[in-house]
């Protein structure tokens, strides 16, 4: 079952001389377990395709299933909440919040569910350990290294068990070592975990772990080709 | 929602700070100025309610004791006793007396005091009352300290010399104070003739003082008689009329100070943190947990503003009469209770431009980088 659903995607901004279509009439289908890498120039229209993937943005026509449910029909109410709970998101820039140590940004999504604070944090703590970060729990994200809020970032992303990951630029602003980390990282929860795992970038490595590459320009799908995934993944054997 | 909220705040302590000192000076302003109206309202009317009276009678149409005379014909009181209802009726002396002391203007309200009836007698702080003699005057320890004086100094009074022989208290009218001369004394002081200037009068055991008060007004047609409470409350009018308005003008300023203080330091640590709202949005946190978020955090400030502002009034409030007398305060727990409402009404109107601001943040910037 696609867990993802793009059909007729189009995303246009302004009226008449000034309108700008960012996203045009793309359909994509996206399975538990595959890593789908979207690459393209600045200014194609990816990363505002990721954020109407994402539910943070409406399209101007064509809609989104996650999991089989539109959301494209959902309210600005309901949104958020299939954010919460089938979404997870990784950042260029980490977007951890200054004041919450390592341990408190990844109880966040828990917490947006209404579970207990203690409970949160024990989660969070069972999935800091799995990224390699028990020792940085209490770090707030100034003591931590690029390295290490990218794997706090992805440890929230996926705390609340989603079933698909959007991650924009997730190595843009890290060496080709912590890079490497982070790839292996995102290839584990596809391939363990079975999530589907949809990235935005421009770094080429990002093509070892992909399932499947897909050329985006001038919002439009220009060519798709088999990645490197089945080559490289070290979880699948 | 309540421990993310403090998280946030206590990470930028400089800006707390501001916003803790902006409402505890709003919350200490308030405090102040109406434990300073209460303070004079209760000093105003304190002489007046400690005195056995059940009714007081006074010449119809005079306004507050400090600020009219009242004058009745000194042979009433024999006819006052034989009214139905009255046990008895003492005639009663008091007027406001400026005179020149340490080349200074200086007011008293003097008391002609009968001391063997103890009628409208004072509480000592050094002497006694008893023994009040002509040519000698009980002084308020106000008075004492606000002109250095002493017990046997001197005090010249429309020339008249008055030896100080005791020092009372209780007797602060903020800006004149008690003193008591012999009865006599005060009648040849104030140049009274056959008059007095009120009756008091104690009930008959049993007798109502409704029914009282209509029989001498039957009688004595040209008198007003008040209750015990009527006559502390009109004594109390001059502070309540005067400062009332002007109090609550300086409330509302002092609100309004609170309000720009929590909502500017709120609204720019928004503003700082909008794209961590945003990222919060985009993780699934809805508008309404992020208002909330908001919310306590002006609140937490607030409510810290408001307990330094209290705790810090206090102390003021006693050095402040050390410093000066007429700084009379006198704060109660129910004033306590209605600025603690203030400071809530603050918070909320305060956290009203941020939380608009939060609902308009788009989750979809956080992917700008």
């Amino acid at each position: 079952m696609a867990l993802l659903v793009i059909d007729k995607l189009s995303k246009s901004y302004g009226t008449g001389h000034t309108k700008v279509e960012a996203v045009k009439n793309v359909s994509l289908r996206v399975v538990a377990g595959e890593i789908i890498l979207i690459m393209g120039p600045s200014g194609s229209g990816k990363t505002t395709l990721l954020t109407i993937a994402g539910g943070l943005l409406k399209p101007t026509s064509g809609h989104v299933y996650i999991e089989g449910t539109c959301t494209t029909r959902l309210t600005e109410k309901e949104l958020p909440h299939l954010r919460l709970t089938k979404l997870g998101f990784v950042f260029q820039s980490f977007n951890l919040l200054g004041a919450l140590t390592a341990q408190e940004n990844v109880a966040l999504p828990l917490i947006a569910t209404g579970m207990a604070r203690a409970q949160a944090l024990a989660k969070a703590k069972q999935s800091l350990e799995k990224f390699g970060l028990s020792n940085r729990l209490h770090h707030l994200p100034s003591a931590l290294s690029g390295g290490e809020k990218q794997r706090v970032s992805t440890a929230r992303a996926i705390v609340n068990d989603p079933a698909i990951i959007f991650a924009d630029e997730p190595t843009a602003n890290l060496d080709s070592k912590i890079g490497h980390e982070v790839m292996e990282m995102l290839c584990a929860i596809a391939c363990r975990e079975q999530r589907a795992v949809v990235i935005v970038s421009h770094d080429q490595r990002l093509e070892e772990i992909a399932h499947r590459v897909i050329e985006f320009e001038d919002g439009e799908i220009k060519s798709e080709r088999a990645g490197k995934h089945g080559k490289t993944c070290q979880h699948t054997r | 929602m309540f421990w993310l909220a403090i998280r946030n705040l206590f990470q930028e302590r400089t800006k707390l700070l501001i916003t803790i000192g902006g409402v505890a000076f709003s919350v200490l302003l308030i405090v102040m100025l109406n434990g300073l109206y209460q303070g004079w309202n209760t000093m105003m009317g304190s002489y007046a309610a400690s005195i056995e009276a059940d009714l007081w009678v006074e010449q119809k149409g005079v306004g507050d004791m400090y600020h009219t005379l009242s004058f009745l014909p000194d042979d009433l009181e024999a006819r006052l006793e034989q009214t139905p209802g009255v046990k008895n009726a003492f005639p009663y002396l008091g007027r406001s007396v400026l005179f020149t002391l340490n080349d200074k203007e200086v007011t008293l309200f003097i008391v002609g005091l009968n001391p063997t009836t103890g009628v409208g007698k004072p509480t000592m702080e050094k002497g006694t009352w008893q023994t009040l003699s002509a040519g000698e005057i009980i002084i308020d320890a106000a008075f004492a300290r606000n002109n250095d004086v002493m017990v046997g100094d001197t005090l010249s009074i429309a020339e008249r010399d008055f030896r100080v022989a005791g020092i009372s208290n209780g007797g602060n009218l903020v800006t004149s104070q008690y003193a008591f001369i012999h009865f006599d004394d005060a009648k040849t002081l104030f140049q009274l003739g056959n008059k007095v200037n009120f009756y008091i009068v104690q009930l008959a055991a049993g007798a109502s003082a409704a029914t009282t008060e209509q029989a001498i007004l039957d009688r004595f047609s040209d008198t007003n008689v008040l209750t015990k409470n009527e006559f502390v409350q009109k004594a109390k009018s001059v502070i309540q009329d005067t400062f009332l308005p002007i109090i609550f003008i300086l409330d509302l300023i002092a609100l309004l100070v609170g309000i720009a203080v929590i909502g500017l330091t709120t609204y720019s640590a928004t503003i700082e943190k909008a794209r961590e709202y945003g990222v919060m949005k985009a993780i699934g946190f809805n508008n309404r947990q992020l208002l909330t978020l908001v919310f306590y955090q002006a609140l937490i400030a607030g409510l810290i503003g408001y307990a330094v502002g209290v705790a810090l009034a206090f102390p003021i409030g006693i050095a402040g009469e050390q410093y000066a007398s007429a700084f009379l305060t006198n704060i109660r727990p129910f004033d306590l209770a209605w600025v603690f409402g203030l400071t809530a009404l603050m918070v909320l109107v305060a956290a009203y431009i941020p939380v608009r601001r939060i609902s308009r943040i788009d989750p979809a910037e956080v992917f700008k980088n």
